[in-house]
């Protein structure tokens, strides 16, 4: 095979069994790699009526058929279970050289299984798999067990783990690898918490085979011209993820205090401007990326002087533990996201849950004597304590813990109207009020409340895809035509998500399958990719309808549909209920799926999944 | 076209198409990222075009990309242009037509932003350029701009794309290259004209006159 390794790993910690598996390429076809595998194997393999830390939970790591190739921006990888936040399906995505490195070492992917009896520790030194004892790494943080891994092992290994958060099942912990890069979402690293695995370390030696190099060198050199100069692209380049920033809060798209702000005057003292030359000393990039969206940061000056971050805060880590929370301070958010990074939790779903408490505070729903500290607005002292207080499943900590949907369940007194969140994952950094097509994509995606699966924003924006056949600029505030985008969207971004390709790349979707089939020597068209993309789409659905997702959880937190914002760019609109309403029957139509949003036989039909 | 004979494989056809590309790109009237060329075999329902996003000066014979009338890639693994569409429309409306060049004229297109209309200052304008129409603006790459191409395409040889440059068509590659590149010798004429010369001399009206009836313009 090429592109492919076609074999994936299997380890039983249970059994601590390890066994290598070959992939079919019919499957391959169908599936294409990354998510679309993953999805596959989750849905045939995990009954949807457990519980997600139920050992028969799989966790599985997935690289895609581009990665690690010489296609630019292919360092990525997937991570995917039973999400604890959901209970349904769970994904996340992560960026740097593990993905890379695994492939080298001769997988496509990892599925885990069972659960370890003690602390483990999985080594991948090329084919040699096996199960260590992690005992002494239990317990310290993400970037210090890497460290002590690659001293052990050596520097050329590449290591994917959990922090003490994980450990602890903190429902939105993350996997770290690369020194700080985050497969955050979903509680990936609960999974892994909950089987004992505190760490995957790979080594690799072999060369990813191609099949047509030197043409694919004498395209890419002469593509080159084009995708960089796609304007996010520079964006991304100059500024990193941050350098939209003041743009998207023009449009009203930045959450400011838990999402009940549309103006804040000190927005500028965490812009892409500021934090670019305030803190960041150099950019970095994953493996073979022309952009290097990347920030390596130093704290110059004040308490957190000398703090360093090899992966400095991204526009969701800036916003969410700065805006949301009303914090001015870019030193403060670096420190959060280290203290994050250390403990292995989400950036984001943390910023959602310290706003949460922060305004159960204000609203004297919690006090002080419940939390343990004043919790007051942008308030240094009280976010990083609450960070440790989570990481640690400490007095309120152990209830926002659990996720901002369980926790105002806890706490109740009204705070359910704003615990912002979509299936239980707590929303990202970009309010669905400035972007009407962002709250559909919120309120359907599988994974909950999810920015990656298509940023329908950018269509709402402006930008036009001709190879989607996306032609005409949608109105932010209209509801019609959204569904359709929408569904269009999200399936090309399955495809990117099972390559994997990284979507920074202003790559026009019509160059992909050109560049597959001279890596694969596959023949593939963009019509066969898309449809692929909508199989992937729908076998999530599948999964989640059988854990009992259906119409009445495609929906919007009550903040989202209530509550206009009387200043800033969203100029008071919301998504009120009959509106999301519209965008899901059309939604549900493009889709092939009945008013109750299950997908009709039909559609299972033509997609080859029955 | 039936009883057409083809003067060249389709092999040929893609090697001329690679050289109609880089002459034109040699003279500046395609850029690096901003042009397009296809062609067809006379009476074919198929034709091949350039990629998109493929540097223009370098193009070769197997960069480029197959479609149907429909614009369905048939063969090719690059993306085929973002102007298909309008290709497609061409070949759909003009069984006459074998080859579509839209490239970007700079001075052609800088005249027609300033609203000034292509005069025909000399005979072969006249002849080789018939009239040439104004094609509104339309966003590239989508349905509405090949509808209006479509719409404006019938007896016409050259048009102007407002905002984006020029389409020139033949019955062969040579003839729709041909047009293209005299629109934009016309243009420039006319340009440095107008830089010194408030009124343009233009050829004697009762020339132009037997010349219209001559050619039926
Ligand atoms: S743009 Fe950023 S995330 Fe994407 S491949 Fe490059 S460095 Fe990695």
């Amino acid at each position: 095979m090429y592109g492919y390794i076609g074999k994936i790993l299997r380890v039983n910690l249970t059994s601590e069994k390890t066994k290598e598996e070959n992939v079919g390429e019919d499957l391959l076809r169908k599936f294409i790699g990354g998510v679309g595998l993953a999805a596959k194997i989750i849905y045939d393999e995990v009954n949807p009526a457990i519980s997600p830390f139920d050992p028969e939970n799989k966790l599985v790591f997935m690289t895609g058929p581009l990665t690690g190739t010489l296609i630019p921006c292919t360092g990525r990888y997937v991570v995917c279970a039973k999400s604890p936040l959901t209970d349904a399906w769970g994904e996340a995505h992560s960026s740097g050289f593990w993905a890379r490195e695994l492939k080298r070492a001769g997988y496509d992917g990892i599925v885990i299984e069972g659960k370890s009896e003690k602390p483990s520790l999985l080594v991948i030194d090329d084919e040699d798999a096996r199960i260590e004892d992690a005992s002494h790494l239990w317990g310290k943080g993400c970037l210090e067990t890497e460290e002590q891994i690659r001293k052990e092992l050596g520097e050329a290994f590449r290591v994917a783990c959990i922090g003490p958060a994980g450990e602890r099942l903190v429902r939105f912990a993350s996997i770290i690898n690369d020194e700080g890069r985050a497969a955050g979402r979903c509680g990936m690293g609960a999974v892994m918490g909950s089987k004992n695995l505190k760490a995957i370390a790979v080594r690799g030696s072999k060369e990813v085979p191609i099949k047509e190099p030197e043409r694919i060198r004498n395209v890419l050199r002469r593509i080159y011209p084009q995708i960089m100069s796609f304007p996010t692209t520079q964006i991304y380049a100059s500024y990193g993820t941050s350098g939209e920033l003041l743009s998207f809060y023009e449009y009203g798209d930045v959450p400011i205090k838990n999402f009940a702000l549309g103006k804040w005057a000190e927005i500028e003292h965490i812009s892409g401007e500021t934090y670019n030359k305030v803190m960041v000393k150099a950019k970095r990039s994953c493996w073979n990326c022309p952009i290097a969206c990347w920030r390596y940061v130093r704290v110059d000056e004040g308490p957190y002087a000398g703090l360093e971050l090899k992966r400095g805060p991204e526009y969701e880590t800036l916003t969410a533990l700065g805006s949301l929370l009303l914090n001015n301070r870019l030193d403060v958010i670096v420190r959060a996201n280290y203290l994050c990074n250390q403990y292995g939790l989400d950036t984001i779903s943390t910023g959602v849950c310290i706003a949460f408490a922060m305004e159960c505070y204000e609203k004297g729903i919690i006090t002080e004597k419940d939390a343990g500290i004043s919790l007051k607005w942008g308030d240094p002292e009280a976010i990083l304590r609450l960070i440790e207080d989570i990481g640690e499943r400490r007095g309120l900590g152990d209830i926002l813990a659990e996720g901002v949907k369980r926790a105002s369940a806890k706490i109740g007194g009204g705070s359910e109207k704003f615990a912002m969140h979509v299936k239980g994952l707590e929303m990202p950094m970009h309010d669905p009020r400035a972007f009407k097509g962002m709250g559909l994509q919120y309120a359907v995606s599988n994974r909950g409340a999810c920015h990656l699966q298509g940023m329908v924003l950018r269509v709402e924006q402006g930008e036009r895809v001709t190879d989607l056949k996306i032609y005409e600029r949608l109105d932010r505030f209209e509801v019609r035509g959204k569904g359709s985008v929408v569904a269009t969207v999200q399936n090309w971004h399955e495809v990117l998500e099972s390559l994997i390709i990284c979507k920074f790349l202003g790559i026009p979707p019509g160059h992909i399958p050109g560049l597959y089939t001279l890596v694969t020597g596959i023949h593939m068209t963009l019509e066969h990719s898309i449809e692929a993309g909508e199989r992937i789409y729908n076998i999530k659905r599948m999964f989640n309808v059988r854990c009992g997702i259906s119409r009445k959880d495609d929906t919007l937190p009550y903040r989202i549909m209530y509550e206009g914002l009387r200043e800033g760019g969203t100029l008071g609109n919301r998504i009120s209920p009959e509106e999301l309403d519209m965008m899901l029957k059309e939604y549900y139509m493009v889709r092939g799926w009945d008013e109750n949003g299950i997908p009709r036989t039909e559609t299972l039909r033509r997609l080859g999944l029955q | 076209m039936e009883e057409f004979l083809p003067l060249g494989s389709e092999e040929e056809l893609k090697e001329e198409i690679c050289k109609t590309m880089r002459r034109l790109f040699n003279r500046g009237l395609v850029s690096a990222l901003g042009g397009n060329i296809s062609a067809r075999l006379p009476g074919s329902s198929e034709f091949w075009i350039t990629p998109s996003g493929v540097f223009k000066g370098e193009l070769e014979p197997e960069d480029l990309v197959k479609v149907d009338l429909d614009g369905r890639v048939l063969e090719g693994f690059l993306r085929p242009s973002v102007e298909t569409p309008f290709h497609a429309m061409i070949y759909r409306r003009r069984a006459d037509v074998n080859a579509v060049v839209h490239s970007h004229n700079p001075v052609t297109t800088g005249l027609a932003l300033a609203g000034i209309e292509i005069k025909p200052v000399t005979i072969e304008a006249a002849v080789v350029l018939r009239r040439v129409r104004v094609v509104p603006w339309a966003f590239p790459g989508t349905d509405a701009l090949a509808n209006l191409i479509g719409e404006h395409i019938e007896g016409a040889r050259a048009l102007v794309l407002m905002n984006h440059g020029v389409v020139g068509v033949g019955s062969n590659l040579l003839e729709a290259e041909t047009i293209v590149e005299t629109l934009e010798e016309v243009a420039t004429a006319q340009f440095v004209a107008s830089i010194f010369k408030r009124e343009l001399p233009l050829i004697p009206e009762e020339d132009m006159e037997l010349i219209k009836r001559l050619y039926g313009i």
